[in-house]
């Protein structure tokens, strides 16, 4: 598997990320070492084994309504807020 | 004059307390003195409490518990009254408006919590060397690695800058660290302690563990922090354990009848070819040990051990991916001003997170992508099944505990791995698969090397078998003091 530009940038848009160009080259390299390695198991005869994506069954709980953290302690750790509410960037234009 | 605490076990600390032979003033005065005499140089605590006057005394009273314990945190498990930053410029500066479930055990049994450990950012890596707030050093040579990701409490435990401290286990980051600096660390079964209040890294794996420098110790500090939680969704629905009374128990010359320890698996791969000389000697003397305790010993193998790395990496990666969504700048940590709500999280996340952060997350994004999903990711969970089939059959074919070193060699030299990642992440190689299987295991001293460095043993036992694995340890700790309570030199 060949980790080049396309493919780190491709995976830095879906992680949100920003790249600058020496970064792109650092995680070229980085991702294409890690990738290289990771996939040797690709020819290991796996057949036979059942996916199970979770250790245990899940099992259900009651869940009782309890008060959280007060607001306050909340929001001073937010980077803006204004009233009860996050602040961020206008989302609709007008 | 302050006394030296911190040459005796954590319980017998408590003990004194309780018996009204030792003040929790002079206490914490002791280690908050070595605390500003040693950490200067260490770089393990990222956050030291400052108490009013007699604050803790009001706080807690002599007959707790833990009276008088002295404990250190993990800085990615919530507190209350201190930071949570995770070792990243992310979260500098940020408080948590709750404690973790763990750290309110502990307080209310007594427990004084001194402060927060430096980590690998975000528990990421296997050195402490990823932390934005610098490295940690090893006390046992300060040019080597206290290991990681709980590097900080590690060091700072091995120090004796605490009565213990708790450290979080993803892929080994309790026992690693553990082994590098000759302390003991002990993972619990996935579901045994809540996770509640642990920043998440990868939530099928992560599991918050004590870090002591006695096995005792440990035990009483899981009965503490250990039980159901409704907080902590994959929480087990089992009550505190009770391992420090069992071990009290027990007749450590025969464990067979007292512990039901009659075989211990030694796994075959555990003597790979990449492992120090050293290491494979103390391993083998570790195994002579338990026989001439009476305990036999087999030979098994988990022929798949070796791809647990690849399985990890990619596993704890995608989950990564998606825990570490929640840092957009939005509400908690930096914030990188934009004109558009896209452009605020991507600039945020880009000056928050650091190398190694983002190479894990971009790994994750990858695994779980279109096109590369059904080769990657869910090949990695088959292969975790594989493993996880192989460790349970072991335990089936009649091994009481399974034996391994902790890790292939003894801590290496900052900066000797650092533009390495497949050397740093194979140090995980043999602790990795407890986590995938999601298995008690701990690690204990065993040996050093020629240059004085620690090596680990490590312990594993079937589901939820904490009090087994500790009864192993504790035996083993018996017939082996000679590393037991060891202060590096300098911090006597």
């Amino acid at each position: 598997m060949i980790i080049d530009r396309q493919v780190v940038n491709k995976v830095a848009r879906l992680a949100m990320l920003d790249l600058s160009e020496s970064e792109e080259e650092l995680y070229i390299d980085k991702l294409g070492r890690i990738v290289d390695f990771v996939e040797g198991f690709q020819n290991l005869n796996l057949k036979g084994q059942i996916f199970e994506p979770t250790l245990a069954t899940p099992t259900r709980s009651d869940d009782p309504v309890s008060d959280g953290p007060p607001i306050d302690d909340t929001l001073s750790q937010s980077p803006k807020f204004r009233g009860s509410s996050f602040q961020v960037p206008k989302i609709v234009e007008k | 004059m302050l006394e030296n605490f911190h040459r005796l076990p954590l319980y017998e600390q408590v003990k004194g307390v309780r018996s009204g032979r030792f003040s929790i003033d002079k206490i914490v005065r002791s280690y908050q003195e070595r605390a500003s005499l040693f950490d200067g140089e260490l770089n393990s605590l990222l956050s030291i409490r400052s108490f009013e006057k007699d604050e803790f005394i009001k706080q807690c009273g002599y007959s707790d518990v833990l009276a008088g314990s002295t404990i250190l945190i993990k800085d990615n498990i919530c507190t209350e009254g201190l930071p949570t930053t995770c070792g990243s410029r992310m979260l500098e500066g940020y408080h948590s408006p709750y404690s973790a479930t763990v750290v309110e055990k502990l307080c209310k049994q007594g427990a004084i919590i001194l402060g927060k450990t430096n980590l690998d950012e975000f528990a990421m890596g296997s050195s402490n060397e990823t932390s934005y707030f610098g490295p940690v050093k090893n006390p046992w040579n300060k040019k080597r690695v206290p290991g990681g990701s709980s590097g900080g409490s590690a060091a700072a435990v091995a120090a004796g800058l605490a009565g213990a401290a708790l450290g979080s286990d993803t892929g080994g980051s309790i026992r690693q660290p553990a082994s590098y600096t000759g302390t003991v660390g002990l993972k619990p079964s996935y579901g045994r302690v809540s996770r509640y209040g642990l920043v998440a890294f990868a939530s099928s794996l992560d599991q918050i563990g004590p870090m002591t420098r006695t096995v005792f110790d440990a035990a009483v500090l899981l009965d503490a922090i250990s039980g159901f939680d409704l907080k902590d969704s994959k929480s087990a629905k089992l009550p505190p354990t009770r391992a420090a009374e069992f071990l009290e128990k027990i007749d450590v010359s025969n464990l067979a009848d007292t512990a039901g320890i009659k075989t211990i698996g030694l796994v075959k791969e555990g003597l790979g070819e990449g492992n120090q000389e050293e290491v494979k000697i103390a391993f083998e003397k570790a195994v002579r040990t338990f026989e001439k305790m009476g305990i036999a010993v087999k030979e098994v193998s988990l022929p798949f051990l070796k791809w647990s790395v690849n399985s990890y990496y990619l596993i704890a990666s995608a989950e990564a991916s998606s825990n570490l969504a929640r840092f957009d700048g939005v509400r908690y940590g930096l914030r990188e001003t934009s004109r558009t709500l896209e452009e605020m999280y991507r600039k945020s996340r880009s000056k928050g997170f650091g190398a190694e952060v983002k190479t894990r997350i971009m790994l994750g994004s990858f695994a779980l992508s279109s096109g590369y999903y059904e080769d990657f990711y869910a090949k990695a969970q088959d292969l975790r099944n594989r493993i996880r089939s192989d460790l349970f059959s072991s335990f089936e074919q009649g091994c009481d505990l399974l034996a391994l070193p902790t890790t292939p060699t003894t801590a290496f030299e900052l900066g000797s791995k650092i533009n390495d990642p497949i050397s740093m992440y194979l140090q995980d190689i043999y602790t990795i698969s407890a986590n995938l299987a999601g298995l008690p295991a701990i690690s204990i001293p065993c040996g050093k090397d020629t240059e004085g460095m620690p090596i680990g043993l490590q312990l594993m036992a079937p589901m939820f078998g904490e009090e087994k694995l500790l009864a192993g340890a504790y035996g083993f700790e018996l017939e082996t003091q000679e590393w037991k309570m060891d202060l590096p030199n300098g911090y006597s």
